[in-house]
């Protein structure tokens, strides 16, 4: 198990890599002159040249990427933004437990009030809970996110005076993004815990359970859901990847500033050492996670745990058909 | 009957439920409407992220406000175009024949962290801040000597120091802030989160993106060695309070629910709310401001379509500026008939070009120009598409929009693209991409607009080697220098650019600044920055 | 003439394997109603330049924010055009953006999934890690550094969503794929050799299809909403085009004032996502052969 948790962490390194080499491409290629951007329009063509061999612009393709490589790898110094001169580092520090809190308190409420909602429409399959449950998922994944938060905004802030609506000063500040953020969560988690319920529902071994007597809970609980997980897990290995990006616009609306934002700029901006450096990051977290998930598929399925202690299946393959 | 259990659960819990509620609804939030006397704070929403409060950055309105309350210049100036005033020096002198300017300080300086300020300290900041900026603003001079204690030398470059009034403004308002060397040398962020100024206030905590708390500095030099400070120096607030508020509509709910005191940000939308008659129109009062940043258009030479005065002449009479001031600013706004604004620092800007109306909104007049054009190209309407480039910047593409569907309706294309500022500042070098720009930009002289720069923004449109370049050239260079300026030398200038229909000015906006009742006066410096330490209040 | 025969015989199948899940699908009322009220949409928006009353950018600065009247059925905006005419060509825009993106990411994902899941060994492995890098940056925030790289518009709006959706079309396939090669009719097309351009898209692909049928239809819907989340940063489709994201975003700030700007659109984006959303449910119900009953 150790061994195979190792070999998952070895492979995510050169993944990162070329996420790297991938993101440094794009923004090279992407039009505007960041000189410019930093001077500003009055500068004459000297300045603006002398600004890009400071930056480092000025050297070819593969000098500009072996650099950037060597001074985020090796020196693990993710540089200075252009723009502010603050060390993208020290930024980083103060923005990334801000997104994360976000993105896990919203995931984390996602499924404590999801799956129950969604193990209670299978049961009551066809029946009002369940229909209330599927009309309200649906509606809640079609509204765009923040209409929906300025709206809680100007109700729960403004006209009920109940929390404050906006930064992050007290606990409190963090109830309404959270909410906001969590409920296409929910609703996404409810619909999918919902059908794979259903199909767990109508197995063998659930009947078995039925006909031996054992108390619906137990059914419930300790022999359904526990199957019915697998395709949960992955699919919210992809919502913390929708939450860690979509933040963004929570993060703007509520003025709590994070990551998304600080990429977003970075990207209109074309503050390049920003943009890498936080994209990369993101990858590392999205990689680290994706790993986390599969080691929780071990504790929940002991089938898969005995794959990975043999390592004689592809495990993406046999993950893939779980949920396909 | 005898009262149950039961009963008496349910009584108990009503009433706790009710207490409860009742409490929160009357708790939270209602800072707004308490009457406080002798206010020692202000709470200030700003929309910008001030990043950097470095001495040498180039920032936004945000970081210039924060700036001007902990910075000094070399000298301060009350009001754009006024004559400098003393603030960290005296006095200046100019010497033409040597580029020289000579600056004698004053007395009993130091910053916030004690340390004394003596001329070495200026030139320091000077040289230091020209090698860290690397910036075209810094330019003007090459270096600063310190000659004693009191006395520095500013060698301009000969170009610059006979350009006209710019050792005035380069000594306040364009000016470099001053810093200590010792300061300097301790901050570990080359001052960026950890600014060490000599100004009436001091950065006591400054979160990332989030919030900056400024505190009022007790020992604040220029008080102490019994100047006079001036208007918009006076620290009349213990602590400043600024919160960085992303979304534009935030900002209304946060003045309403009293978790900022004032904002000079709000939207058009929500200013009624705070005006007479609005909903909060008793807690709080709407200065008006004039902006800073004006829409303008200008033409590109190169293009056929751009080249041509009378395509130029149609798209700026189809210009309807009423509409556009009355619908998105809703009837206020600076008018801007003269291409460059008003009050320029240059100090050529001449009020009387404002009374004209340059290009009356018309669409006939618009017709005809583009009918000539038509006649001598033998085009058809159809087949005319003008590549209109717009800045996505301070709602450029508001007007923008306007005047696209007014040039569809005189039956020609528009293919109107919005570009970032960053990839908006590319496109402006391309020859090709574009007949005609707007986009936003703060007020400039005549004489400043069209700088003898090669690469200032006006003359990215025009080939070096045209007739058409040299003859703009002819015009502008008597205007350029202190020696050869006269006003007629400008109004000759902005006529040959209005006959020639080669920029349209069109309006700017008015910030309008929402306080608080308490603040019986607001304080503006003259960068249009408001200064609230220094508003007078309760 | 052993191969036509097959060949028929593969189509005569596959032709009633539609027609059985049409059948199925017909009896969910749900998928029939969400089915129904998407084709409802979808029509307006194909005749929007008929139904329109006013061209969508004519603008009237003396009418602006006018209320639902007999005029303006639906109001007019900050511009004062005409609310009606914009949601009704903002349909065009929006839907089209939405099935253009996924049919985009559709067809390059089955043809690097096909590769993948067919050929095996390394050909996988390498498409594989291409698609763990292009995973690996977070949805939104590459398509926004992609919007930042292509421009602004809707082609590359559209191009930026499409590629976004990419590795997971490409991993749905393969893993079917995957499971598919070693059922014995493969084998038998190996025997009779044939070419295996043929075995993977014309007898491979349509067994295979189904699962990316039901995600592509209901990533039409995420497709309209991330386009909002898109306008919201300024990206995206610029104006006037009138895709109802943007209009959205931009009616943001008269949340308080004219409600209604952000109502209608938000309400027509609820209800194509939420049809669009039954119609799936009701597809991947009918086309797995588990839940027969």
């Amino acid at each position: 198990m150790i061994n195979y948790i190792i070999k998952r962490l070895l492979t995510l390194i050169p993944v990162v890599i070329a996420v790297a080499i991938v993101i440094f491409t794009i923004m090279y290629f992407v039009p505007g002159d960041p000189a410019k951007n930093i001077l500003g329009q009055d500068a004459t063509e000297e300045q603006l040249q002398r600004e890009r061999e400071l930056l480092g612009l000025a050297d070819p393709y593969f000098v500009q990427l072996g650099k950037f490589l060597y001074q985020l790898f090796i020196k693990l110094n993710p540089g200075t933004s252009w723009l502010s001169g603050f060390p993208v580092m020290t930024e980083l520090r103060v923005r990334i437990p801000r997104t994360l809190l976000l993105s896990f308190l919203t995931m984390a409420l996602g499924v404590a009030v999801g799956i129950p909602l969604g193990v209670t429409a299978a049961v009551n399959q066809n029946k009002l809970p369940d229909k209330l449950c599927m009309i309200g998922s649906m509606t809640f994944i079609s509204i765009p996110d923040f209409w929906l938060a300025l709206e809680a905004v100007i109700l729960f802030g403004l006209r009920l005076h109940w929390l404050p609506t906006f930064g992050m000063s007290s606990w409190k500040c963090w109830i309404l993004p959270v909410v906001c953020g969590s409920l296409p969560g929910i609703a996404s988690n409810a619909r999918q815990t919902r059908s794979a319920m259903l199909e767990v529902i109508r197995s063998d071994y659930v009947a078995t359970a039925k006909a031996k007597g054992l108390a619906p809970g137990a059914i419930k609980y300790k022999h359904a859901l526990p199957n019915a997980l697998i395709p949960l897990i992955t699919m919210m290995g992809g919502h913390l990847a929708r939450c860690l990006g979509g933040s963004m616009i929570l993060e703007n609306i509520f003025s709590m500033p994070g990551m998304g934002m600080y990429l977003t700029t970075g990207i209109t901006q074309r503050d390049y050492p920003v943009v890498r450096s936080v994209v990369v990051i993101l990858a590392i977290v999205f990689g680290v996670v994706m790993v986390l998930v599969d080691i929780v598929y071990a504790f929940v399925d002991p089938r898969i745990k005995a794959i990975y202690e043999n390592q004689t299946f592809n495990l993406a393959f046999w993950r893939k058909r779980k949920d396909a | 009957m005898k009262l149950t259990r039961r009963d008496f659960l349910k009584v108990s819990l009503g009433g706790a439920v009710s207490l409860s509620a009742s409490m929160l609804l009357a708790g939270c939030g209602s800072g707004g409407s308490e009457k406080q006397t002798g206010h020692t704070k202000i709470k200030v929403g700003v929309s910008g992220d001030p990043k950097s409060l470095a001495p040498y950055a180039l920032g936004n309105d945000a970081r210039k406000m924060i700036c001007f309350h902990i910075y000094q210049a070399a000298m301060h100036l009350l009001k754009a175009g006024d004559t400098p005033i003393p603030a960290i020096c005296e006095s200046y002198e100019m010497d033409m024949d040597g580029a020289t300017v000579t600056v004698k300080l004053r007395d009993g300086i130091h910053d916030h962290d004690g340390n004394p300020f003596t001329a070495s300290d200026l030139a320091y900041s000077y040289n230091t801040t020209k090698e860290v900026a690397n910036s075209a603003s810094y330019d003007y001079f090459t270096e600063v000597k310190a000659i004693d204690e009191k006395t520095a030398v500013i060698y301009y470059n000969p170009t610059d120091i006979v350009k006209r009034n710019n050792v005035e403004s380069a000594l306040a308002q364009g000016g470099v802030y001053m810093f200590t060397q010792a300061a300097w040398e301790a901050s570990e962020d080359a001052m960026v989160a950890t600014p060490v100024g000599t100004g009436p206030y001091r950065v006591s905590s400054f979160s990332v993106g989030a919030k900056v708390i400024l505190e009022k500095v007790e020992d604040f030099w220029q008080a102490e060695a019994g100047y006079e400070v001036p208007r918009d120096y006076q620290a009349n607030f213990d602590e400043i309070e600024i919160s960085v508020i992303t979304e534009v509509s935030q900002i209304a709910i946060a003045l309403e629910t009293g978790d900022i005191d004032a904002s000079a940000n709000v939207s058009e939308q929500d200013i009624t709310l705070f005006q007479e008659g609005g909903e909060h129109a008793d807690d709080f009062k709407v200065v008006k401001n004039e902006g800073f940043l004006g829409y303008f258009m200008t033409f590109n030479a190169h293009t056929e379509l751009g080249g041509n005065i009378n395509i130029r002449k149609a798209i700026c009479h189809a210009v309807d500026l009423d509409g556009m001031i009355n619908t998105l600013a809703k009837g206020e706004a600076v008018r801007m008939n003269a291409p460059y604004g008003t009050a320029s620092s240059a100090g050529d800007y001449d009020p009387k070009w404002d009374e004209r109306e340059y290009f009356p909104f018309s669409m006939d007049t618009a017709k005809e120009y583009l009918d000539k054009y038509l006649a001598e190209s033998g085009k058809k309407a159809e087949d005319v598409v003008v590549k209109f480039a717009v800045q996505n910047n301070a709602n450029c593409p508001k007007p923008a929009e306007i005047l696209q569907a007014k040039l569809l309706e005189l039956g020609i294309g528009v293919d109107m693209k919005v570009y970032d500022p960053a990839t908006f500042n590319t496109i402006l070098t391309e020859e090709d991409s574009y007949d005609f720009t707007m986009y936003c930009m703060g007020w400039n002289g005549v004489v400043n607009a069209w700088q003898l720069n090669d690469s200032s923004n006006y003359y990215y449109h025009f080939d070096k080697e045209s007739a058409m370049y040299q003859e703009l050239l002819s015009y502008t260079e008597p205007c350029m220098s202190r020696v050869t300026w006269t006003q007629e030398a400008t109004e000759k200038l902005w006529q040959y650019v209005y006959d020639n229909a080669w920029v349209r000015g069109l309006y700017k906006n008015y910030d309008n600044i929402v306080v608080p009742k308490w603040v019986n006066e607001v304080v503006i410096n003259f960068n249009r920055n408001c200064m609230y330490g220094s508003f007078v209040h309760d | 003439m052993l191969n036509s025969e097959k060949e028929q015989q593969g189509r005569g199948k596959k032709q009633s394997q539609l027609r059985e899940v049409l059948k199925r699908l017909m009896k969910n009322k749900t998928a029939a109603v969400g089915m129904v009220i998407f084709l409802i949409i979808a029509l307006a928006s194909v005749l929007a330049p008929v139904l329109a009353p006013y061209d969508y950018a004519q603008m009237n600065l003396d009418e602006t924010f006018q209320t639902p009247s007999r005029e303006h059925l639906l109001g007019t905006d900050e511009y004062g055009r005409d609310y009606l005419s914009r949601i009704l060509y903002g349909g065009r825009f929006s839907l089209g953006l939405g099935l253009c993106a996924q049919l985009f990411s559709l067809f390059f994902g089955v043809i690097l999934g096909c590769f993948a899941g067919y050929y095996g060994g390394k050909t996988d492995n390498l498409i594989m890690r291409i698609c763990d890098v292009w995973q690996s940056i977070p949805g939104i925030l590459f398509t926004i550094i992609l919007c930042a790289a292509l421009g602004t518009g809707w082609i590359n709006t559209v191009i930026a969503m499409g590629l976004g959706g990419i590795p997971g079309n490409c991993r749905m396939i393969r893993a079917q794929l995957l499971s598919l090669r070693e059922r014995e009719f493969i084998e038998a097309e190996h025997a009779i050799n044939c070419p295996s351009g043929k075995i993977m898209f014309r007898h491979l692909l349509p067994n295979a299809i189904s699962p990316l049928i039901v995600s592509s239809t209901m990533g039409i819907g995420n497709t309209i909403n991330g386009a909002a989340g898109l306008a919201y940063l300024g990206l995206g489709v610029q104006p006037p085009t009138p895709e109802w994201g943007a209009l959205i975003s931009a009616a943001r700030a008269q949340i308080r004032y004219y409600p209604y700007l952000i109502l209608y659109p938000g309400l027509m984006l609820a209800i194509t996502i939420l049809s669009l959303n039954m119609f799936g449910d009701g597809l991947r119900d009918a086309m797995d052969p588990k839940l027969k009953n």
